[in-house]
């Protein structure tokens, strides 16, 4: 069962910028390992800039997908997979 | 060594947004030293990858991504001449076995023509990336499997990263199936663009593809940027630990040999009887041909033939002049006429073999302008049929060598202007009626320019979002110029000697011809023989007319007076290559009184000699108002018939020539050079050595220097004279038909639309100006085709828009039982869909049987009752009863002719609204001849034809005619008036304008320069 988030989070990075753990809900969460790494132009003639996701598993045994906007310097929860 | 193994040119039609040459660029920049273009089921780029590469320093490998059977991808790489002739093969099987648009290569197929192939297992839709993505890793197993066992070492499993979800999987199952298998993996860029950067481009393209809108979901459209071309850090970066898999594409690259051998001789030969040698049939038919053709063969001539025999035999093109003399032959035989043109004419062979018109010892031609031993380029021989026959000859020649060797050069139909507008604003989302205007008004600009467009009267009008706007023109220009999908050429037919589908993959056009995946300047440069067999109309209406007139065309007075008369008027509309309006124009102050002036005619108006402003200097010294110099005596000889003017190519040539003692081989490729010298230094060096030279041969520094700057500024507009004076031989004779059998030849051009500079409507008006009556069409009086009666031209039933062969047939064999006695008889006689039987009423056909056409609508709807509830056109009321019914307006039957007829037969639109125009001092066009110049003039009427040719000053000036009733006056509009009113003239549909300008006159030629222009509002 997915649901779909999409809000704003914490995230520490490696040096390779890629996230080892993020803030939600009131607990950091360290991601056990990458599943999937995968861009999104999105509505680029919107505007919109390029994403990076990652689909990862966190210490909970919950599958997360998790993006960047580089340019913006945010990333985002988008995703929780039960 | 680094080496891209799976690219996509523009040629993978919609899914490739890079040129090929930004490719190789972007390519040389980032130490790539082989590449790979493999298009989708083509190998179109291959010539242009070739020669972009070639000057980069890169090892082209030609190779294509094929479609299987099941709908799956596989790359396939020539890796040696052998792979290049099986990949063709595949190609042309692929194409030619399955329906059009859906290419597919059978496994049969792969097995059978295998050989010199190295074969990537493809991108994600690959059928082992595909069966793994999907979890069937023994099917993915198998499939590899199968390839293995017929390829062995030059199989491959591919791999590219391009950060989309399950790359990290597919990237994991395929190593591991490598290792089961014991399979070399290798690793690829799947690019589709130079850089990551032009992302955009290709998903507008991947709309126009999948013909959705950019804010739809489309699977095919790519998620991100990654299809671009990657250095090695960055394939490395994005596949980690994958270094062998790298080294593996550089170990391919290096393995992969030249496919092409240009150098082959792949001509065709001329069959001849057993013993029988081209080069002495050659000999003999130029022999007789010379002597059909002079009067007394003089040393001179003699002398002539045998250099141009001398040159063609060396060089090897016995068979090639043979092939062409017997196709002109055969057109010959079946009365089929044709003429000859290009640079052809300026070899005696080609006029003594028949092939051209042009006495090209007669007109002083030079050969080396045709060929050269120096050149040693293929030559070209373009040949023009009458339109209607054009085919039958194209069959002879299917018929004569086999279709294994012959096929119809393709065309790379390209985005251009309009077109872009039209597929890239239907992806951006534009409606469909701004699309419309937007392409209907877009001017032809280079496509750097085309933001400039947007300050244009007629665009700015439109109020489109401006952002949007501003993204497809942005995608316009980016794309301008790459090929949109393969056509096929006007005339242009291959023929080798070994089997063609060796050379080039084949596919068919759209109406079922056979092509080649080349096109005319890649045929060329694969070192194939081409022959221009072309279509023109013109050639049908002169057929027509001669035909009619039992006219010997050939013995047309060569120095008609009243022709030349006509031609200095300027009222030429109907004249081959001399009635648009610059050239009529041209005409009317030139005073043209030999076939010279024709010949220098046709060349003036070009944009070349427009723009470097040639023509006023031309007809100043043509007419003694400006003296006639040259900077040498030697000079005299060549450019006295053009009043020292350097107007032909030919004429650089003999400048070298005798100025420079340059061979006459060398002086062509110094005019080349010079055609195309780009760069101040290149000129500079090109003017060095000819002043050199031409000091060497006695002429003074300061004019061996002059005239290099002379020729230099005129070199890139010379026109070729041989084409120029072909062209003007059948422009002096439609001349002389128009002047003296006005009916006839107009009633041909009608017949033959669309052909020439004019629409149908324009030239009945210029008909009735010239006092030929013209008559509607009629279902008992009409032919299939227009002819005259008793003086007049009568309009010809197969003029009717969706008039069919078969329902034109039905009617005229109904009619040889005897006239039609009423619309009902009509009907009973003649079976027609209903809105053809409508149409007939609407443009005046049936006015036979009563005048008023919308009684006759009626009633044939009493008469059709039977067939069920009617359909095709509004009738409106009646009232009670119809046969009291109110005929149409005059402007309504006007309207009705235009639409069907695409002229009008009740008369002119300006007509209904002279005697108001008069009150407003409107006048004719007729009017002005009478009219002092400098006047300030009213007139009005509709703009035919406006266009803004390139000036000199860069400034905008539109020309265009205005029709009235009387005929066309040619309006000037300076920028100023075009942007204060330019959108009254570019739209569609045409508005009625009223104009008010000051009345120039130059030589026999009235215009007009616009002041004020707006819509005449009646």
């Amino acid at each position: 069962m997915a649901k779909l988030v999409n809000q704003p989070v914490l995230v520490v990075t490696d040096g390779k910028r890629r996230p080892r753990r993020f803030f939600w809900i009131r607990h950091w969460i360290d991601v056990q390992s990458i599943l999937e790494e995968w861009k999104d132009t999105g509505r680029w003639w919107d505007g919109e800039t390029e994403k990076t996701f990652y689909r990862l598993a966190g210490n909970g045994g919950a599958v997360y997908e998790i993006f960047s906007d580089r340019r913006l310097n945010q990333w985002n929860l988008y995703r929780v997979l039960d | 060594m680094l080496a891209h193994l799976h690219v996509h040119s523009p040629f993978s039609f919609l899914d490739g947004a890079s040129s090929i040459q930004r490719l190789v660029a972007r390519a040389a920049e980032m130490g790539v030293e082989a590449l790979a273009i493999t298009d989708h089921n083509n190998l179109s780029a291959t010539v242009k990858l070739h020669k972009a590469a070639a000057q980069a320093g890169i090892k082209a490998i030609i190779g294509a991504e094929v479609t299987l059977e099941d709908g799956s991808h596989l790359v396939l790489l020539a890796r040696d001449a052998r792979g290049y002739a099986n990949l063709c093969r595949l190609l042309t099987r692929a194409h030619l076995d399955h329906p059009r648009k859906e290419p597919r290569v059978s496994r049969s197929s792969l097995e059978e023509l295998g050989e010199g192939l190295v074969v990537l297992s493809g991108c994600r839709r690959g059928e082992v990336a595909h069966l793994l993505l999907h979890g069937k890793y023994q099917a993915a197993r198998a499939a590899a499997s199968w390839y293995q066992q017929r390829f062995g070492r030059d199989y491959y499993l591919e791999l590219g990263e391009s950060y989309l979800p399950g790359s990290a999987r597919l990237a994991r199952l395929l190593r591991e199936l490598a290792g089961q298998l014991g399979l070399e993996l290798v690793l690829t860029g799947n690019v589709h663009y130079a850089s990551g950067h032009d992302f955009w481009v290709h998903d507008i393209l991947t709309c126009v593809r999948t013909l959705t809108r950019i804010d739809d979901i489309c699977p095919e459209r790519r998620l991100n940027a990654e299809n671009y071309l990657k250095t090695r850090e960055e394939l490395l970066l994005a596949c980690p630990g994958w270094e062998r898999a790298l080294e593996v594409a550089g170990e391919i690259g290096k393995s992969c040999g030249p496919v092409l051998d240009l150098k082959a001789r792949v001509h065709p030969e001329f069959p001849l009887p057993a013993g029988e040698n081209p080069a002495a049939v050659l000999r003999q038919l130029v022999g007789e041909g010379a002597r059909r053709r002079y009067p007394r063969v003089s040393k001179n001539i003699k002398e002539r033939l045998e250099h141009e025999l001398d040159i063609i035999c060396r060089l090897g093109f016995e068979d090639y002049f043979l092939l062409v003399w017997d196709v002109v032959q055969f057109a010959r035989n079946r009365g089929i006429r044709h003429a000859g043109r290009g640079s052809a004419a300026d070899s005696a062979v080609a006029y003594c073999l028949g092939i051209t018109e042009v006495d090209a010892i007669g007109r002083g031609l030079l050969f080396e302008r045709f060929m050269s031993l120096e050149r040693a380029q293929l030559p070209d021989i373009d040949v023009d049929f009458d339109a209607r026959h054009r085919d039958l000859v194209t069959q002879y020649v299917y018929g004569k060598y086999g279709k294994e060797h012959v096929a119809t050069v393709c065309t790379y139909n390209t985005f251009q202007g309009r077109s872009a507008v039209r597929d890239i604003g239907k992806a951006l989302g534009f409606p469909a009626g701004e699309i419309d205007a937007l392409a209907k008004r877009l001017p032809w600009v280079k496509s750097g320019e085309i933001r400039d467009v947007l300050n244009l009267p007629e665009l700015r009008v439109l109020q489109l979002d401006q952002d949007r706007l501003e993204l497809l023109l942005d995608c316009c220009a980016q794309v301008a110029g790459h090929p949109r999908f393969l056509g096929t050429h006007l005339g242009g037919v291959v023929i080798t000697r070994p089997p063609l589908v060796e050379l080039t993959p084949l596919q068919l056009a759209a109406k079922g011809v056979t092509v080649t995946q080349f096109d005319k300047e890649d045929v060329e440069d694969l070192g194939l023989i081409k022959l221009d067999l072309l279509s023109l109309r013109t050639l049908s209406a002169v057929e027509d007319t001669v035909k009619v007139l039992e006219l010997d065309y050939d013995r047309i007075p060569a120095q008609d007076r009243a022709t030349y008369q006509l031609l200095n008027s300027g009222q030429t509309i109907g004249v081959f290559q001399l009635e648009s309006p610059a050239q009529r124009a041209l005409q009317s102050r030139l005073g043209a009184d030999n076939l010279e002036d024709l010949v220098a005619s046709v060349a003036l108006i070009r944009p070349g000699p427009i723009k470097g402003n040639m023509v006023e200097p031309f007809v100043a010294r043509r007419q003694g108002k400006e003296p006639v110099t040259y900077a040498d005596p030697r000079l005299r000889r060549i450019l006295a018939k053009t009043y020292g003017v350097v107007l032909f190519q030919e004429q650089v040539i003999e400048i070298a020539t005798v100025i420079a003692n340059f061979s006459p081989g060398d002086a062509d490729r110094l005019r080349r050079v010079m055609t195309h010298a780009r760069s101040h230094r290149d000129m500079g060096e090109l003017g060095q050595k000819f002043v050199e030279r031409a000091i060497a041969n006695g002429t003074p520094p300061q004019v061996a220097q002059e005239i290099f700057t002379y020729m230099a500024g005129y070199a890139s507009y010379g026109f070729c004279e041989a084409h120029a004076a072909s062209f003007a031989n059948t422009a002096y004779k439609t001349a002389y038909l128009v002047q003296h059998h006005p009916a006839e030849f107009f009633a041909a051009i009608l017949s033959n639309s669309p052909m020439g500079y004019y629409p149908p409507g324009t030239i009945i008006v210029e008909a009735r100006r010239r006092g030929v009556g013209v008559l509607r069409p009629s279902v008992n009086y009409s032919q299939a085709s227009c002819e005259v009666q008793d003086g007049n031209i009568r309009i010809g039933l197969g003029q009717l828009r969706g008039m069919t062969r078969a329902g034109l047939e039905s009617l005229l064999k109904a009619r040889q039982a005897g006239p039609f006695l009423s619309l009902a008889d009509f009907c009973a006689r003649v079976s027609l869909p209903r809105p053809l039987y409508q149409s007939l009423v609407l443009c005046g056909a049936a006015d036979d049987f009563g005048a008023n056409r919308r009684k006759l609508l009626w009633e044939l709807e009493d008469i059709l009752a039977h067939e069920g509830p009617a359909g095709g056109f509004d009738l409106g009321a009646p009232g009670a009863d119809w046969g009291g019914v109110e005929d149409f307006a005059f402007n309504e039957k006007l309207k009705f002719e235009y639409e069907l007829l695409g002229m009008g037969m009740s008369g002119h639109p300006l007509e209904a609204v002279r005697d108001g125009l008069r009150k407003q001092g409107v006048v004719t066009g007729a009017e002005l001849s009478g009219l002092g110049t400098g006047r300030l003039v009213k007139l009005a009427g509709y703009p035919v034809r406006p266009h803004r040719p390139p000036t000199r000053s860069g400034r905008i000036t539109v020309f265009v005619s205005l029709e009235d009733e009387t005929g066309l006056t040619d309006l000037t509009v300076f920028e100023n008036i075009y942007h204060r009113s330019g959108q009254y003239l570019f739209t569609e549909p045409v508005l009625p304008l009223l104009v008010e300008g000051k009345l120039e006159r130059r030589g026999q030629g009235v215009s007009i320069t616009v002041r004020k222009l707006a819509p005449l509002v009646s």
